[in-house]
């Protein structure tokens, strides 16, 4: 199983995209699991390695590049949410499952 | 209203309050390297982004006032939140390029 974090202020608004997207992931066969976070946590998170792929919500974009830097040094991919993919409709769980698949490295 | 409606607006205004504070950290940037202008522009694009939330505030003020059941999900909690406090976060702003630009004109 791979797993990815969503992180953005408070991890509670992705707490509710996480779901999703994990569900519509694994009825499309897929073993990810995704999981949720604020961005004080992400940043340890991101250093002790234990996700295949971190994303930062829309709005926490301001911490993107310290996060990234953050990845670049535990060696692990950092990508940022497009709006239309940071919303809790079919069409956005669709839009960020498809980023996921895009972004997760092979295992 | 339904709970994925009330999700739906909730993250819209997530999503417009979010944006308002990378403008206006942008905007602090700026002040820090004398840009005012560019500062009180930044403001004012973070501001319109807080008007977009606050339409959608309205759209679930005006729907309760006209009698429909709007539930006070959790999410809409953490939405006001975010709403809030970046609103607080823009005025603070203000504030501080006045500070930025009386600092610059009294060590010139």
């Amino acid at each position: 199983m791979r797993n990815v974090l969503i992180i953005c202020q408070g991890g509670m608004s992705s707490s509710v995209l996480a779901k999703k997207t994990t569900e519509h992931l694994n009825e499309d066969g897929n073993d990810i699991q995704v999981e949720a976070t604020s961005t004080n946590e992400g940043r340890e998170m991101i250093e002790k390695g234990k996700y295949d792929l971190y994303l930062v919500s829309p709005q926490t974009k301001m911490y993107y590049d310290q996060l990234k830097k953050t990845g670049e040094r535990a060696g692990k991919p950092v990508a940022n949410i497009p709006p239309q993919a940071y919303v809790p409709v079919p069409m956005g769980i669709e839009k960020l499952s498809n980023l996921i698949l895009q972004e997760l490295p092979e295992s | 209203m339904d709970q994925e409606e009330i999700q739906n607006v909730a993250f819209t205004i997530i999503l417009h309050s979010g944006n308002s504070r990378t403008m206006v950290h942008e905007g602090f940037d700026l002040m820090r390297s004398k840009e005012f202008e560019k500062a009180e522009e930044k403001l004012d694009e973070a501001n319109s982004e807080l008007t977009a939330a606050h339409q959608s505030q309205t759209t679930l003020m005006q729907k309760y006032t006209a009698g429909e059941e709007v539930n006070t999900d959790i999410i809409m909690v953490h939405a006001q939140d975010h709403l809030m406090t970046t609103m607080t976060l823009r005025e603070v702003a203000l504030e501080m390029l006045s500070l930025y630009q009386t600092v610059k004109f009294e060590s010139e």
